[in-house]
């Protein structure tokens, strides 16, 4: 968790990093592997009363409680059905666990980063604070989000952004 | 190589820390018109432990602390001086030094104060005033044998494994002559070397022969050494008996002296002499009290009676004629023999621990529920192997929940020195009583409730009790009592602070609440009364009551009780005192609770909150101007919850006829709480929701049901407040107010 994603990058010689991407509707986005903690399919949640939509609730992961996160929802892209194709991607944000629904995972790439280029300020459902940038694979548009920060930001809700309370 | 001692410094903060808290407790229990030698032995080794770290990790200046301290302490227990109160008082100062200096070089620096010379200078004053005012012999090296009971000391550890409660009696004859002695030689010193070992009780003997049994945890070889150093061998007679005295109580012995008017042969005759005198009065020897034989209590294993084993048989006899010439120096704290019954480990450790083994319970229930759909015949062996594990996933589970367990005495040991300081600033007179220091809890749970019951015991002292004059004028003793006691109560911990104060006044309370504009009922009742002291910021009016000042903080207190899921009651009586209860959960990490469903979903509900459950009828409900509904139970209307509205769902809402009411305890009363079913009583391990999440209103935490589902944990008090933020009040606004403070 203390290594950085620069870290990793270091040992395969050059500036190369791995994202992982999955698959939101039409678009496709890629996200640091390093936040990545694991895969898994989709349970039965339970949900936590008023929150947000997209926050589908919370599940048991080997003890550790979980929020999921439906990103069709967060992004807007309309309710999707939920079938045993659908994939939750467990991140690791800072030492938090959270769960992300998506459409489904494609692909490990790695991109170097003058691969990864600036992203204008619209066409994305998703503000662009969160975009590190575009990457073209092939023909697919990639779009690199900045995972971490998506997650921690205020508009999740998923972090108590006041630390008030706490003993 | 160099090594890197701060890795080690934790290991001595924490070990200084256990030390000095013990030496306070031992100095304030010192009783100094007849000290207790194995206690002193006991501060004494305490400090040294300290001076031996702080000297290892180069904390000079707590060495030089300790040392100056341990010198007059070692004066003190080889009865070289007499303990004074002065002397107690500059040990505890001294200790307070030490700690400070503790804190200062846990935060790195270095604690710089006036104080520190006046300490160690009055302590060196001490330890030389009345150097030369050596005791009598006579009154030389009393042992105490009894001590606390259940108090874990360095002594304790000394006891050597083959300390059984069965010891040999030895039958110890000296005839005078033969042994070189003449009949005024004072054996004074031999008796007490011999009660060091063991329990000593004179037998009747003539002027010629001297006679005692001795029941020891010792060798003849042993005896017969320590008799030489006093008379020739050749008059020593040492045989094992193998009969137990018979029990004749002779508490009024002084100590012992050659008795000659007791016919020779009247060895049967076992006067058992209580230790010389030195029993009465001994703090806490109550506990350590063997049934049969009071007055003693050596022989039940307790820890006092070993370690006093060991020490003598490592010591030659203290002085007294005839001695000999080198006063033995007893090895002052020794490091725990190999094998020793406890060690450290950090709190994560085990947390993880109960973790697992709450996953394996859990994991467990789920395989259960799997194979329950087989045929229990042709699958005996699974299900037998299930119910195994069962019971020995459980058996787990609480051996593990036990490791967290500690009694409750690590919180109230501090308090006899709060009482004392505090009483002593106000000039008043109290005194402090510890009832069922043993009752174990939650650590964490002991950690937290250290600073609540600070903040009661300083207030039942402060406004609680009453000066002196005012006291003996409402016909009381001048001295104020404070209890603390602890005690199981069903699945909880009750703690209890009593005083017999003046009580709280209902009037100056009621006034004081209409002044703050607290809602109150027409005709409220005691306790509810009682309650309002907890209000925030009842108290930082001006100081004109006997109670102000005694809610300073009180809602600080309630809410710290209550995030540890417990609950504070008070109870008063004008004149006669205040009782405050806290009733508190085992531990942390489990919740007594109940399931309810609503809807699909299941929650969890803590027992402590549920009071009764109604099956509602339409008519108990009532809608107060359109918004409001309460129901009605008996003659009272509570606040109605409908957990449904609250958790907005968006499905139709129960009927109230359809579900179920719940009444159940908040911090504003009762209120009446409408759920789908009550499904059944669990035992849940509570899982934080922040950990990953953030904070749910009107949920306390989540827990894992049997069939890996998550469950979460209601907050009545929440619930409450939730609510009323709908819109779905009862209560005025200026409550509202109140509650979000």
């Amino acid at each position: 968790m203390t290594e950085t994603p620069k870290d990793r990058a270091g040992i395969s010689g050059d500036d190369r990093r791995e994202y992982l991407t999955f698959t939101l509707g039409d678009e496709e986005y890629g996200i640091d592997i390093l936040n990545v903690q694991e895969i898994r399919g989709y349970d039965a949640v339970t949900k936590i009363a008023n929150s947000p939509d997209f926050i589908k609730g919370v599940i048991n992961m080997r003890g550790v409680i979980v929020p999921i996160i439906d990103m069709r929802l967060k992004f807007h892209l309309g309710v999707a059905e939920y079938n045993q194709f659908t994939v939750v991607i467990i991140l690791n944000i800072s030492g938090r666990v959270v769960g992300m629904v998506v459409d489904g995972v494609s692909d490990v790439i790695a991109l170097k980063s003058e691969q990864i280029r600036p992203a204008p300020e619209f066409g994305a459902i998703l503000d662009t604070a969160y975009i590190d940038g575009l990457a073209t694979l092939d023909d697919r548009m990639v779009i690199v989000v900045d995972i971490e920060k998506l997650m921690s930001s205020g508009e999740m809700g998923l972090v108590d952004q006041v630390q008030s309370g706490s003993i | 190589m160099t090594i890197d001692m701060s890795q080690f410094y934790q290991v001595f903060f924490d070990e200084a820390a256990e030390h000095l808290s013990e030496m306070e407790s031992l100095l304030l229990e010192l009783d100094v018109t007849s000290a207790d030698k194995e206690m002193l032995n006991a501060i004494f080794r305490a400090a040294h432990s300290i001076k031996g770290g702080a000297g290892t990790f180069g904390f000079t200046d707590m060495a030089q602390v300790t040392h100056v301290l341990e010198t007059l302490l070692d004066r003190l227990r080889k009865q070289e001086l007499q303990p004074t109160t002065a002397m107690v008082d500059a040990f505890l100062d001294a200790g307070d030094v030490l700690k400070a200096q503790l804190v200062a070089h846990q935060e790195g620096g270095i604690y710089e104060d006036p104080r520190i010379a006046e300490v160690c200078g009055r302590l060196e004053r001490l330890s030389v005033v009345g150097a030369d005012q050596a005791i009598p012999a006579t009154a030389a090296a009393p042992s105490r044998q009894v001590t606390r009971d259940g108090t874990p000391r360095d002594g304790a550890d000394l006891a050597p494994a083959d300390a059984e409660p069965s010891c040999p009696v030895w039958l110890i004859r000296i005839h005078r002559a033969q042994a070189g002695l003449t009949p005024d030689t004072s054996l004074d010193g031999l008796v007490s070397a011999l009660g060091e070992l063991g329990r000593l009780e004179s037998q009747a003997a003539d002027a010629n022969t001297l006679c005692w049994q001795l029941t020891a945890p010792v060798s003849h070889d042993q005896i017969v050494e320590l008799l030489d150093f006093v008379c020739d061998a050749a008059g020593v007679q040492v045989e094992v008996l193998d009969h137990s005295p018979a029990a004749d109580e002779d508490p009024g012995y002084g100590f012992f002296e050659p008795l000659p008017d007791i016919s020779a042969d009247a060895a049967s005759v076992a006067d058992e002499e209580p230790g010389f005198g030195l029993f009465e009065d001994a703090p806490g020897a109550v506990q350590a009290l063997d049934q049969e034989h009071p007055g003693y209590g050596l022989f039940g294993g307790s820890p006092g009676m070993v370690q006093i084993a060991e020490l003598a048989a490592s010591t030659p006899p203290p002085s007294g004629t005839g001695s000999p010439p080198e006063e033995g120096r007893q090895p002052p704290a020794r490091r725990m023999p190999a094998g020793d019954a406890s060690i450290r480990v950090s709190v994560e450790k085990v947390d993880q621990l109960i973790n697992l083994v709450g996953e394996l319970v859990i994991s467990h229930a789920m395989l259960a529920e799997s194979v329950s759909g087989l045929d229990p015949v042709s699958h005996q062996s699974i299900f037998n192997g299930l119910s195994n594990l069962e019971r020995n996933s459980r058996d787990l589970q609480q051996a593990v929940m036990s490791i967290r367990m500690m009694p409750i005495s690590f919180v109230f040991n501090r308090f006899p020195r709060v009482v004392r300081d505090t009483a002593a600033s106000l000039q008043k007179k109290v005194n402090l009583k510890l009832v069922g220091e043993d009752t174990e809890l939650d650590k964490g749970l002991i950690e937290r409730l250290a600073d609540p019951l600070n903040h009661l015991v300083r207030n039942s002292i402060d406004h609680g009790i009453e000066p002196p004059a005012q006291r003996l004028a409402a016909g009381k003793s001048d001295t104020g009592q404070i209890v603390l006691r602890a005690s199981h109560q069903g699945g909880n911990i009750v703690v209890e602070v009593s005083d017999d104060g003046a009580g709280l006044n209902r009037d100056k309370l009621l006034a004081k609440a209409a002044e703050k504009g607290i809602p109150l009922p027409d005709h409220p009742s005691p306790k509810e009364v009682w309650q309002l002291i907890f209000a925030p910021g009842f108290s930082t009016a001006e100081k004109v009551t006997d109670i102000s000042g005694r809610g300073v903080g009180m809602d600080v207190v309630r809410r710290n009780i209550e995030q540890m899921n417990g609950r504070v009651e008070i109870d008063s009586e004008p004149g006669k005192g205040t009782r405050i209860v806290i009733r508190l959960p085992l531990t942390l990490a489990i919740l007594d609770g109940m399931s309810v469903r609503m809807g699909d979903e299941i929650f969890i509900l803590p027992l402590t909150a549920i009071r009764e459950s109604v099956q509602p009828r339409r008519e108990q409900a009532k809608t107060i101007s359109g918004k409001g509904r309460v129901f009605q139970v008996g003659g009272d209307y509570l606040p109605l919850v409908e957990l449904d509205r609250l958790f907005s769902r968006g499905r139709r809402r129960t009927a109230l006829e359809e579900g179920i009411v719940v009444i159940v305890d908040t911090n504003e009363g009762r209120a009446a709480l409408l759920v789908d079913e009550l499904m059944a009583q669990h035992q849940v391990v509570i899982k934080s929701l922040e950990t990953n999440y953030r904070k749910v209103e009107g949920v306390s935490g989540a827990t894992i049901m049997g069939d890996g589902r998550v469950a979460l944990i209601l907050d009545v008090d929440e619930l409450m407040r939730l609510n009323r933020k709908f819109g779905f009040s009862t209560a005025i606004p200026e409550a509202r107010e109140q509650a979000h403070d």
